[in-house]
Formats: structure tokens, C-alpha cells, sequence
């Protein structure tokens, strides 16, 4: 049984809507807004102050596919390892920095 | 969550956190997203050849499908294949499928990102003098001007014969210039002739 399926990109060029952003991670609104706030994702729309529960702000909000990727990797180290939000951005930073000295190579 | 459904959500990465939005839909939860990783070459990658990827299940069973390999991808990129996750629940829709792509070392290139390096050993006279030398690219062997004057560990670039994407990556030539060694007599002089001749000390200050 193989079926070709076509596949969307998570690269810098894609561009999700807070909506998208929702669905695709499956996580609320709010979640994403307080990743927003710590600084572990950012929207590429400039974000005021927030004041309402969902400000008027975030709905013009985008994020790249880099976004869905440490989003996820957030999920996982706050459920899994019960590391804080302060502790996630710090993670996921080191870990992309890991990444980017192992593809540089020797 | 009645106890019967808890088992469907047993393989998923997250479970019910509160933070978790449920997707719950019209009568029923959307699947669980499920995450697979495949190796690929950089050939694979650049000719964006199809490949077969292997979701692990529950159960232990394992579920294959092709995909072919979209333009951009390099190393520790990610796709999303929506709706090739896990069953939805009731009239839940399915969850998506999140591969990630890890380019396997080569032999000859190393790619990072979707640039391509590359050494290529030089005499020194052809790094002196300049010449044309034909180079490997992932996409066959191309002429590249080696200018009068190069240096060991000079970049050339070769313009978008990287991985292909929007936009393509380059192929980096390092130039690594070799000695011949100095094995026979006439070989020595040849050595000696150039320290008579060449004005020149590498330590001295610039």
C-alpha cells in the first residue's frame, strides 16, 4: 500500500494566519499568544499591547512554518519534560543553535 | 473523555493538556498527529525524487507512503501532509502527518541549507596561472574559471547549483592547493629555483 502525497513545506516562506496556526498545532489561541509574549514564536504583523483575551491585533498576526515546528517542540517539552515557558524558549534556542553547528559539520 | 477513548489517544505526542484545543468537531475529535523522519541523499534531494516513509503505528504495525521530496527541503526540514495522521474520532477528521527530512552525510558535498560545499585540490600552478577545471555539482560536472592568483581555501562560488528552492542554493568550491613533493633531484630544484626567484615570505607582516 503507497499513495504519493503532496506535502506542504514548514519553511520561512509559508505564511499561517493565527487561525491556521491553531488548527495545525492543535492548541487554543490563547496558548499561542502567551508563546507570543514569551518570545518563543513571533508574529511577523507588529503585536500591540495586548488587552482582550484575542486582540483585535492578533488576527492580522502570520507566522512562517519555522513557527508550527517549535510550537510543536514547545508542546512536547512542557508536556513531557514539565519544563516552564521560560525554560521552552531557552531549550528550543539551544536546540536550534545544536542544529545549526551540526549542519556546519566539522 | 469517556475510558473507552482514552486508548485512541494513547499514541498521541500531547494527550488532553487543557492547553490543547480538542478539534472537536460536528460529533467527534480529530486524530492524533502523527511524526516519522527519513533519511535522504543529497541526489534525492536534488532531483526531489519521491520517498517512501515509514509512520510507526500502534500496535507496532507500520504504514508506508510515498512522498516526494518538495523544493526547499535541506537538512532537519519539516513537511506537513495534512489529513495522514491518525483515524479521526466519530465525524473528527484525520490528524496530519509531520515528516522530517535528514540528509545523509556524502561523500563528497556537504550541504548546509541548501548550499552545496565543496573542496577542490588545486596544484599550485593552476592556483598561480588560473585555469578551467571541471568540478562535480550535484547536477553534473560544470567548468569553473580558477582566476590567476587563488589561494588555498579561496571560495568560489558556483551560482544556484545548490539545492533547488525558492531561491536555489549555491555550490561553494573551497580551493585546497597541494604540493607536489620534492622526490627527486630535479624535483628539489624546481623548489629551490622558486626560493631563489620568488621574493616572498608568508609571515611577513601586511
Amino acid at each position: 500500500m503507497s499513495r504519493r502525497i503532496d506535502p506542504q513545506l514548514l519553511d520561512e516562506q509559508l505564511r499561517l494566519t493565527l487561525r491556521d496556526m491553531c488548527r495545525i498545532c492543535g492548541v487554543h489561541a490563547e496558548y499561542l499568544m502567551e508563546l507570543v509574549d514569551e518570545g518563543i514564536i513571533a508574529p511577523q504583523a507588529p503585536a500591540r499591547r495586548r488587552t482582550s483575551r484575542v486582540p483585535r491585533a492578533a488576527q492580522s498576526w502570520h507566522f512562517d512554518g519555522i513557527a508550527v515546528v517549535r510550537v510543536q517542540r514547545a508542546i512536547r517539552l512542557q508536556q513531557d519534560l514539565g519544563v516552564n515557558l521560560p525554560g521552552v524558549a531557552l531549550a528550543l534556542d539551544l536546540l536550534e543553535e545544536m542544529e545549526a553547528l551540526r549542519q556546519r559539520g566539522p | 473523555m469517556t475510558p473507552g477513548s482514552s486508548r485512541l489517544f494513547s499514541s498521541t505526542l500531547f494527550g488532553n493538556h487543557d492547553f490543547r484545543s480538542q478539534g472537536r468537531r460536528a460529533g467527534g475529535f480529530k486524530g492524533a498527529d502523527e511524526h516519522a523522519r527519513v533519511g535522504i541523499t543529497l541526489e534525492e534531494a536534488f532531483r526531489r525524487d519521491s520517498v517512501e516513509i515509514t509512520v510507526p503505528q500502534p500496535g507496532g504495525k507500520q504504514r508506508r507512503l510515498r512522498v516526494k521530496i518538495p523544493p526547499g527541503v535541506a537538512d532537519g526540514k519539516r513537511v506537513r501532509l495534512k489529513g495522514q495522521g491518525g483515524p479521526g474520532v466519530g465525524r473528527g477528521e484525520p490528524g496530519d502527518l509531520f515528516v522530517e527530512f535528514r540528509v545523509v552525510p556524502h561523500p563528497q558535498f556537504r550541504a548546509e541549507g541548501r548550499d552545496i560545499h565543496y573542496e577542490l585540490p588545486v596544484t599550485p600552478w593552476e592556483a598561480a596561472l588560473g585555469t578551467d577545471l571541471k568540478v562535480p555539482t550535484l547536477g553534473g560536472d560544470v567548468k569553473l574559471k580558477i582566476p590567476p592568483g587563488s589561494q588555498s581555501g579561496s571560495r568560489l562560488r558556483l551560482k544556484g547549483r545548490g539545492l533547488p528552492g525558492e531561491p536555489s542554493g549555491d555550490q561553494i568550491v573551497t580551493l585546497q592547493v597541494v604540493l607536489p613533493k620534492a622526490g627527486n633531484a630535479e624535483q628539489r630544484a624546481v623548489y629551490e629555483k622558486m626560493a631563489e626567484t620568488m621574493d616572498f615570505d608568508p609571515r611577513a607582516a601586511s
